[in-house]
């Protein structure tokens, strides 16, 4: 594949926690608009693939680039206003804020207004506020959740939750959306609302999605493309069809489930 | 002299060992950190006191007495106020013990005021010399009392079948729940448990000290000093912490300068926390807050 | 609706002098320095939620600031409470490097209540600057030619003092500032990944934390007429912690309500000689007990539009 139409590549990524190898030379291209889901056995290293890439952990060797520029070192706020935006396996929300408060949140870089003027109460802070409230407000509508805007989120069930949390992630535009167990703790109909938000994310507005998932079902719905980590390596890479054709992505991981 | 100061040193700092140990075991198994547990061992030492001087008691009699008052005590505190709260924010729980202690020192000004009252010596015999080291009656006492109930303590905890339980709890209370332990209860024991240790720290060190209402707050810091220098949860560390604290006191203040004796602890607590928090046996305690 | 409630408040707060005598002016004067004594710790423990137990050091390092500088190099109390302030700040950002090397919760909180009690001993043995254990004395503060001796100017100029803090405060907090601390509290890791500089708020709410309490301290300084270093031991703190607490933990209003609650409460506990401690802790005990978030859960109650935007309960 072109490494220039890529908006993700990695290269030889290794991590390494005091001696354990928890990722070892991974690399792969994600583009937009693609859903990339990365499956594998419990310690296989996906989180860590993650947390390497959004800048929670310092990758031991090899390169992450983003639309071609390297992003490895860089800390999890830099890289998220460069444009990779992420969620959390156990949930990332803010408990004490509201839904609308949560995706302002998410908007929090881009809400032009200093210490200063905030502190006087000035009223361009104020009009800088009201613009981000009315596209917060959009994202809101666009997701079908604007009636739930004045829920305090540690109040929501599982799966509202999640869905805010997805709408926080998606609300600076950023072009690539990492999404660490969205299904885990959903029932059967939800996770399928959630198939079909993910792949409308990348069908209409050309995100590219990374998605670690324990479901087969949903991965197999969800993805265009599957990359198998086993033990820190990517051992296979390929369509779902080949993914469950693969007889080492079989023993890797599929024999286990 | 370097080796008198150790043993002086040695002596004091098995007070303290005595102080952080008794509030780690309340920290470990309940994740809470008794900021009021300095006017606990003031009470005790008042117990003591009462039983002793106004009652007329012999000491025999009166600490194991003292014990089970404030063991009883312990057990009433944290099944009136600690237990109600359990589920509120932590910060709550913090100013609860703190709010305890204000109480506990509250009745005890009532009563005595302002007053610095001296107390009898409980073996009240010749210095002892060994070559030229001088060990007086509180220092055998000290070293006495408080190596026998580490042992026991130790003994208790690694042998019996309540200690397993205990330890059960330590490593995970979801857990020591699962297996049938009534966690609830425990955790009322425990404060008990923690308060009468606290007590006998309290009668030991009121004869070295004197007696006052406000000296628990002096005792609260080196409490936690010791447990910061030993490991922040570890109970081998507090004994071990707490000593080394005497030793450091009583040496950093002959040959550095007085001034160290009342700040020793506190340049502890910041230097250990900054270079080493987890101790010098470097205890991985896991903070629930 | 808020900002004229606010401003109701003030004018109401204008005749307050009308009522009293020297005494209970001085005893209203107390209070609004707890206030923003207690506005900025609230903003360390309650708002960013981390247990920095250095709030008696920040007020006293605010109140020997100004002390040194009026009884020393004779400045005037205007341009004394600037420095003051600042070394408050300075100090708060002190405590925030602990906070920021990951020592947190119940570490930060004996850390910085050593660092406290640090600072007493400091203020005892600095003699030469600090006149030791006897304190050291304040001069009356002048407008221009006018001395500030009686409480009742006192009065004016701590309430001015006062209502540019806290407005400027419930602004910062009520903003997109306010907001990403509260998520910082939440939730660090998942803020940094919405591209908050949580480092930069976590030191922003210590300085900010403070300044005020600072400010607080040269105030302090000056409506006692003298700095002595047993006004800064572990009994003030815990008054500090007490008047947060029973406001309700995150609540400006809370603070408010807290700090003058607590320093009306004693005043009244000297009724009974001997008592006073002992009345304290039950208070203290019995509001935990009953009103686990607070006086501003019972107010909230009563006057929704005390809610604020970023405290939930």
């Amino acid at each position: 594949m072109n490494s220039a139409a890529s908006l993700l590549e990695l290269r030889g990524l290794s991590v390494h926690f005091s001696g354990v190898r928890a990722l070892a030379d991974v690399s792969f291209h994600a583009h937009a608009g693609e859903v990339r889901a990365v499956i594998g056995p419990n310690g296989a290293g996906k989180t860590t693939l993650f947390n390497a890439i959004t800048g929670y952990v310092e990758p031991t060797a090899g390169k992450v680039l983003l639309r071609g520029d390297e992003i490895q070192g860089l800390s999890p706020a830099v890289v998220s206003r460069r444009g990779i935006r992420r969620t959390f396996q156990n949930g990332g929300l803010f408990g004490d804020l509201t839904v609308l408060e949560n995706v302002l949140c998410g908007l929090h870089s881009r809400i032009a207004s200093g210490f200063f003027g905030l502190l006087l109460g000035g009223r361009s802070a104020a009009r800088a506020e009201r613009e981000a409230v009315a596209k917060a407000r959009g994202l809101l509508d666009l997701m079908g959740i604007r009636e739930l805007e004045n829920r305090v989120t540690k109040d929501l069930s599982a799966g509202q939750q999640r869905v805010v949390e997805i709408t926080r992630a998606l609300s600076t535009d950023a072009p690539l959306l990492l999404l660490d167990e969205p299904a885990v703790g959903l029932t059967p109909s939800v996770r399928d609302q959630l198939v079909d938000v993910v792949r409308r994310l990348a069908g209409e507005r050309g995100i590219g999605v990374l998605l670690i998932e324990h479901s087969i079902d949903m991965v197999m719905k969800a993805a265009d493309v599957i990359v198998v980590l086993s033990g820190g390596q990517a051992v296979a890479e390929g369509k779902p069809d080949e993914i469950r054709r693969n007889k080492q992505v079989l023993d890797a991981y599929l024999g286990y489930e | 002299m370097l080796l008198q100061l150790v043993v002086s040193g040695i002596a004091l700092g098995a007070l303290y060992a005595l102080v952080a140990l008794s509030m780690t075991v309340v920290y470990r198994a309940t994740t809470v950190l008794n900021f009021g547990h300095g006017d606990l061992v003031m009470a005790g030492a008042f117990a003591v006191y009462v039983l002793v001087l106004l009652v007329g008691m012999p000491y025999g009699l009166a600490v194991p007495l003292a014990l089970v008052i404030l063991f009883g005590f312990g057990v009433g505190i944290q099944r009136g106020l600690i237990r109600p709260m359990a589920h509120g924010p932590h910060i709550a729980l913090v100013m609860m013990t703190i709010a305890i202690g204000y109480v506990i020192r509250g009745v005890a000004r009532l009563v005595w005021g302002r007053d610095v009252m001296p107390m009898r010596k409980v073996l009240d015999i010749e210095p002892i010399f060994v070559g030229d080291v001088v060990v007086t009656g509180d220092d055998l006492m000290i070293l006495g009392v408080v190596v026998l109930l580490t042992a026991v303590f130790f003994y208790v905890l690694y042998k019996t079948l309540a200690g397993k339980r205990i330890q059960a709890l330590y490593q995970t209370e979801r857990g020591a729940g699962l297996v049938g332990i009534n966690v609830s209860k425990f955790h009322g024991t425990i404060w008990g448990v923690g308060a009468a240790m606290g007590a006998i720290g309290g009668a030991l060190i009121a004869p070295i000290t004197l007696l006052y209402p406000d000296m628990g707050a002096n005792l609260l810091i080196k409490g936690f000093a010791a447990m910061a220098l030993g490991g922040f949860g570890s109970l081998w560390g507090a004994v071990i912490g707490g000593i080394l604290l005497g030793v450091i006191e009583h040496t950093a203040g002959a040959y550095i300068s007085t001034a160290l004796i009342d700040i020793s602890a506190y340049l502890i607590i910041i230097g250990v926390l900054i270079i080493r928090p987890t101790g010098i046996l470097g205890y991985e305690a896991t903070v629930r807050v | 609706m808020r900002t004229k409630a606010g401003i109701g408040l003030v004018v109401v707060a204008l005749f307050v002098p009308l009522f009293t005598n020297e005494y209970s002016q001085y005893v209203v004067n107390l209070a609004l320095v707890y206030v923003l004594v207690t506005v900025g710790f609230n903003i360390a423990i309650g708002t960013l939620g981390q247990l920095a137990f250095c709030n008696v050091a920040l007020f006293g390092i605010g109140a020997y600031t100004t002390g040194i500088l009026m009884y020393h190099f004779h400045w005037p109390f205007w341009v004394a409470l600037v420095p003051s302030g600042i070394a408050g700040a300075a100090a708060g950002f002190l405590a925030s490097v602990p906070a920021l090397r990951g020592i947190r919760a119940l570490y930060l909180a004996i850390m910085t209540l050593a660092f406290g009690e640090l600072m007493r001993w400091v203020y005892i043995h600095a003699e030469t600057v600090t006149l030791g254990s006897g304190g050291m004395p304040v001069p009356t503060p002048t407008f221009f030619t006018m001395s500030i001796h009686s409480p009742f100017a006192k009065f004016y100029v701590f309430l001015g003092i006062v209502v540019l803090v806290v407005t400027g405060t419930s602004n910062l907090l009520r903003s997109r500032i306010g907001r990403a601390i509260v998520a910082i509290k939440n939730n660090e890791l998942a803020a940094a990944s919405l591209g908050m500089a949580t480092s930069r708020y976590i030191v922003l709410a210590f300085v900010w934390s403070g300044c005020i309490v600072g400010i607080a301290g040269s105030m302090f300084a000056i409506l006692i007429g003298r700095v002595v270093p047993e006004s800064f031991n572990l009994v003030e703190l815990i008054q500090h912690f007490a008047m947060v607490m029973v406001g309700g933990v995150g609540s400006l209003a809370g603070a408010i309500a807290g700090a003058i609650t607590l320093t009306w409460a004693p005043e009244m506990f000297r009724r009974f000689p001997g008592y006073e401690e002992l009345f304290f802790g039950i208070l203290l005990v019995v509001i935990l007990l009953f009103l686990p978030r607070g006086l501003i859960s019972l107010l909230t109650r009563f006057v929704p539009g005390l809610a604020e935007r970023y405290y939930r309960e």
